[in-house]
């Protein structure tokens, strides 16, 4: 919003800081100061002024009255003196009849006859053009004149163009109410609109003169003719002109203003001197009453104040003086100041200020923010709750860094072509995406993770992500959101190195019931959809699915020129966690020797080696501490599965006998399966 | 017959034991010959077995050779080896140190958890605990339990991406993505009993385009800290000494000036000015819980008092590293993060 220094300035006796100095002193104890630029023999403050604060400092009048507190020094409003005619009476040509007092609080008017329309003065003008605002006639600049010094929004028609009143065909009549359906306004751009029952309408006994408190209509238009003109001065509910003004996407310095909410003892103020301007600059006779709709008269509210919670809120002592000249320099009365508790009345522009807080921010900022001097509260010592769930992602994060991988952060969203994997009733859909990247939550890590390795393959060959974040999906009414930990990584035969890194990264975080187990086509992982079932896995603790490790289906990296396999793993932090068991256990140094053996198992080539290798452990009880497989051949339909077994106990020295008799067990164990034979022992 | 042994045998011995080591080039080779005439199975020792079949009056003399010989074998590789170390040592043409050394590989954290990591320590030593919302929140959160009813015009700077769903009267059941990790404030309230020290850092959306400075998506920290009688200054008193240690810089400046939010009241911006910098950059927006927050967690806001904020992550970052484009921390180039 647009202020004139030399504007400013009229309003104070005494010489004003200088600009640059006025932007610093504004901003440390108002509003931040976007732009300062020189404009002819003015300087134009463009101000940031917050919403919350346009119901007062909407106007010239308003930010001299700032100005003045925070420099102490008065602020004086020039006095418009106005003749009116005796024997011109707007009750006598003019009839208002407002159908909604809620929406329109209060509505005064008054008509000026025998105006003369021409340019307004040069410098009317040039303070319109220094404020952003195209000068059009002299009635209109007039308006938004007064607009500018007082923050009401006015608004002038053509008083011939206006309907008559049906029932006193002398008089013209002026309706505020709601649009009806299918009913049209073209506004003062010649832009039409479809209006519907929530807008409110000013309007004559024909149809819609005005789009209430935003935007003036074509039909009573103030053009080069007029000779006769109604001005009004009215007062709008803020959230009706705020949802009209957002509906029909039109913003104005009016509908700005009454958005966020007005003062309606201001329509008088405003309307007396855009009369007093109107007769000063253009001329004309002013009628010798107002008609003021104003049923229910705002007052203004009492607020009481504590000089000790101001102390303990701000962290500073403020004498009850300073307090009070604070105060009374925005306009604010004290009616009791007798004890620590001040009984204030809060001038009705104020709209912005309810609770006694809302008075302590006045006084803290006028006070000054800087002049409060730091100090660190005092509370007893005590040691924050520890948030695991916080803590084993960042100790998951350090882990994948550890293994060469890139910690990437992606969108919360799915990038358009990855939600055909999905189905969509599980997708959680934008109301208004930004566009189609932004269509649907992802549902997994994992489509993200691969657009990362496509993107990064022209910079590097080997490339290894991993992501901890949200994931989204809808199961059934409900939508889930759940913490996910993913990776993607490239390289041929690669999928055992990365299951190495899963079984650390389980077993580091104390978790040992986990296993890898083929992928099965009925799995509720969604991430199935885009692997290659044929190689892929789903991770399970204790029985419960949490994850999956796979290849990436083939088709993915043929479409993306991908030159090797991809690799992806996902796993649900959230279940994860629950498994953690974060203590290490110390186990002692063995006492005895370990011994190794070397068995082969001859099987059918699509035995799973697991089966085996569970076969062998449960046979040889305790004693077996590791099974490592170092081989696999295979020849027509069967292959060999070479093992080291390490044996050891311990209680004792494992003998060569006691060894035997284990692997007797272990033959045992596995020819009790048919197809499964032992194929040499050897030491 | 057992094979009898006499000084011609132990000469054999001699002859060739020098036969061997003259030829000896290595370690390695010596280690073998030391085994073959010193070793438990060597020739020296399987003579010494030998000595008991001598008749009584030769035992003394060959047992005494053998000794002298054993003696003068240990001197002899003990002097051999010496001479190959020095060998070896003088032989090493040593290496060329300025040899680029070999690219090893090592993973990264994304720069802006690094921030999160900085900041989770700094306020952990203040006493602040973490706590972590949900990006998929209701509007009531997000909006109304923050003193920011629905026509209110605050909600228009925060443009929202909203779920596809048919709105409830019951705000709780309509969803978005969080704009603002406040959001959390009252759900946390309403699980804890104050006092409270908190920190919850998290990501936010917004509903606009991306440029060089805005992102649709970002992180924050929100931070709150209640108690009986917490104030502004308390609050200036602990930003300072955070961004104090945030940027390691001791003789940052900082300032507060006048802002608005609707859930605090007063509100005000915190900015710092860093050492050999000449402008301000606005980084926290705070002020003191309104009461109808408090409310909104159903605590009685005439017990207690304090303060909140919030901070942009991508914007420390961004200063921290002198980085100019938001958006990099999302693209997720390898030339980007390996730097971290």
């Amino acid at each position: 919003m647009f202020f004139s220094y030399n504007w400013l300035q009229s309003f104070f006796k005494q010489k004003l800081p200088k600009p640059e100095k006025l932007v610093e002193i504004l901003e440390m104890h108002l509003f931040e100061i976007e732009d300062l630029k020189k404009k002819n023999n003015d300087w134009v403050f463009d101000i940031d002024v917050l919403t919350n604060r346009l119901c007062d400092c909407g106007g010239h009048i308003g930010m001299a009255r700032e100005i003045g507190a925070i420099l102490k020094i008065k602020y004086n409003i020039k006095n418009i003196t106005v003749v009116r005619e005796k024997n011109l009476d707007t009750k006598d040509f003019l009839e208002i009849e407002v159908q909604d007092k809620d929406l329109c609080p209060r509505y005064s008017a008054t008509i000026i006859m025998g105006v003369k329309v021409k340019d307004s003065p040069l410098w009317m003008q040039e303070r319109l053009i220094s404020c952003g605002l195209q000068p059009i006639n002299n009635i209109v600049d007039a308006t938004n004149y007064i607009m500018l010094e007082t923050g009401q929004p006015l608004h002038a028609f053509d008083f011939d163009k206006i309907s008559s009143d049906i029932k006193n065909k002398n008089k013209k009549k002026i309706i505020v109410r709601c649009a009806r359906d299918g009913e049209k306004i073209i506004t003062l751009e010649g832009k039409k609109y479809d209006l519907s029952k929530d807008i409110l309408l000013i309007a004559d006994s024909d149809g819609p003169l005005a789009l209430a408190g935003i935007k003036g209509g074509k039909k009573a238009e103030i053009t080069n003719d007029t000779v006769n003109i109604v001005l009004e001065s009215a007062n709008f509910k803020n959230s009706s002109i705020y949802k009209t003004s957002k509906k029909l996407d039109l913003k104005t310095d009016a509908s700005l203003r009454f958005s966020a909410g007005f003062d309606p003892n201001m329509t008088e103020f405003a309307i007396n001197r855009l009369v007093g301007l109107i007769q000063e600059v253009v001329g004309g006779k002013v009628a010798k009453n107002l008609i003021d709709f104003y049923p229910q008269k705002l007052f203004p509210k009492n607020i009481k104040i504590n000089l000790d919670y101001i102390q303990s809120l701000l962290g500073v002592k403020i004498s009850q003086k300073e307090v009070i000249n604070i105060l009374k320099s925005l306009d604010f009365k004290i009616k009791d100041s007798k004890s620590k508790i001040l009984n204030i009345e809060v001038p009705t522009f104020r709209q912005d200020i309810s609770i006694e807080e809302d008075i302590i921010e006045e006084i803290g900022r006028i006070y000054g923010y800087t002049n409060i001097t730091p100090s660190l509260p005092k509370v007893k010592i005590n040691l924050p709750s520890q948030n695991q769930q916080f803590i084993y992602q960042k100790e998951s994060r350090k882990f994948f860094k550890e293994f060469k991988f890139l910690e990437v952060l992606n969108y919360s969203f799915l990038k358009e072509g990855w939600e055909t994997f999905f189905s969509k009733e599980n997708l959680i859909e934008m109301e208004k995406p930004l566009s189609a990247n932004t269509r649907y939550l992802r549902p997994s890590l994992i489509p993200n993770l691969v657009e990362n390795i496509i993107y990064n393959q022209r910079y590097q060959k080997d490339l290894s992500f991993f992501e901890i974040g949200r994931i989204f999906y809808k199961k059934g009414q409900n939508l889930v959101e759940s913490i996910y930990i993913g990776g993607a990584t490239i390289g041929a035969n690669i999928f055992f190195e990365l299951k190495g890194i899963l079984e650390l990264f389980f077993k580091n975080f104390g978790i040992s019931k986990f296993s890898f187990e083929p992928l099965n086509k009925n799995s509720e992982f969604f991430g199935k959809s885009f692997l290659n079932l044929k190689r892929s896995s789903e991770i399970k603790i204790k029985n419960l699915t949490i994850g999956l490790l796979g290849e990436l289906n083939q088709k993915i990296y043929f479409d993306n020129s991908l030159k090797d396999p991809v690799y992806v793993f996902e796993i649900n932090f959230d279940e994860f966690a629950k498994f953690i068991f974060p203590k290490i256990k110390y186990q002692p140094l063995p006492k005895y020797p370990e011994v190794s053996r070397d068995i082969s198992i001859i099987c059918h080539k699509d035995t799973p080696a697991g089966k085996i290798i569970k076969i062998i452990n449960n046979a040889g009880k305790k004693l077996i501490k590791d099974i490592q497989l170092f081989d696999i051949y295979e020849k027509d339909n069967k292959k060999t599965l070479s093992f080291h077994i390490i044996y050891q106990s311990k209680k004792r020295s494992l003998s060569s006998e006691d060894v035997a008799l284990i692997e007797k067990d272990i033959i045992k164990a596995i020819e009790k399966y048919q197809d499964f034979q032992v194929k040499r022992i050897f030491d | 017959m057992v094979e009898k042994i006499n000084l011609k045998t132990i000469q054999d011995i001699e002859h060739r034991f020098n036969q061997d080591i003259a030829n000896i080039q290595s370690i390695e080779d010596l280690e073998k010959i030391k085994s073959k005439y010193l070793g438990s199975k060597g020739e020296l020792r399987k003579n010494f077995l030998l000595i008991k079949y001598l008749p009584p009056e030769e035992r003394k003399k060959i047992g005494e050779k053998l000794n002298q010989v054993r003696l003068v074998f240990q001197k002899y590789i003990n002097n051999k080896e010496n001479q190959i170390k020095k060998e070896v040592i003088e032989k090493d043409k040593g290496i060329d140190v300025t040899i680029p050394g070999k690219k090893i590989k090592i993973g990264h954290i994304h720069p802006i958890f690094r921030t999160i990591f900085k900041i989770e320590e700094i306020f952990g030593k203040m006493g602040f605990e973490v706590a972590e919302g949900q990006e998929l929140e209701n509007e009531w959160y997000n909006f109304d339990s923050l003193n920011m009813p629905a026509d209110h015009p605050a909600r228009d700077i925060q443009d929202t991406f909203w779920i596809k769903q048919k709105r409830n009267r019951d705000h709780k059941k309509n969803y978005l993505m969080r704009t603002q990790t406040s959001a959390m404030q009252v759900r946390y309230m309403e699980k804890h009993s104050p006092p409270f020290r908190v920190i919850v850092p998290g990501r936010t959306f917004r509903y606009e385009a991306t440029d060089a400075s805005h992102e649709m998506q970002f992180y924050q920290c929100e931070g709150f800290m209640v108690d009986s009688n917490i104030s502004v200054a308390n609050f200036n008193a602990i930003m300072n000494l955070f961004f104090k240690h945030f940027f390691a810089d001791s003789s940052i400046e900082t300032r507060m000036r006048p802002g608005y939010f609707p859930f605090t009241e007063p509100s005000f911006e915190f900015d710092i000015k860093l050492k050999g910098e000449k402008k301000w950059l606005e980084t926290v927006g705070a002020g003191m819980i309104h009461p109808n927050v408090f409310r909104s967690a159903g605590l009685n806001p005439q017990k207690i008092q304090g303060f909140a904020f919030g901070m942009g992550v991508d914007r420390l970052t961004m200063i921290k590293y002198k980085i100019d484009d938001i958006r990099l921390f999302y693209q997720n180039d390898i030339r980007f993060l390996e730097q971290f």
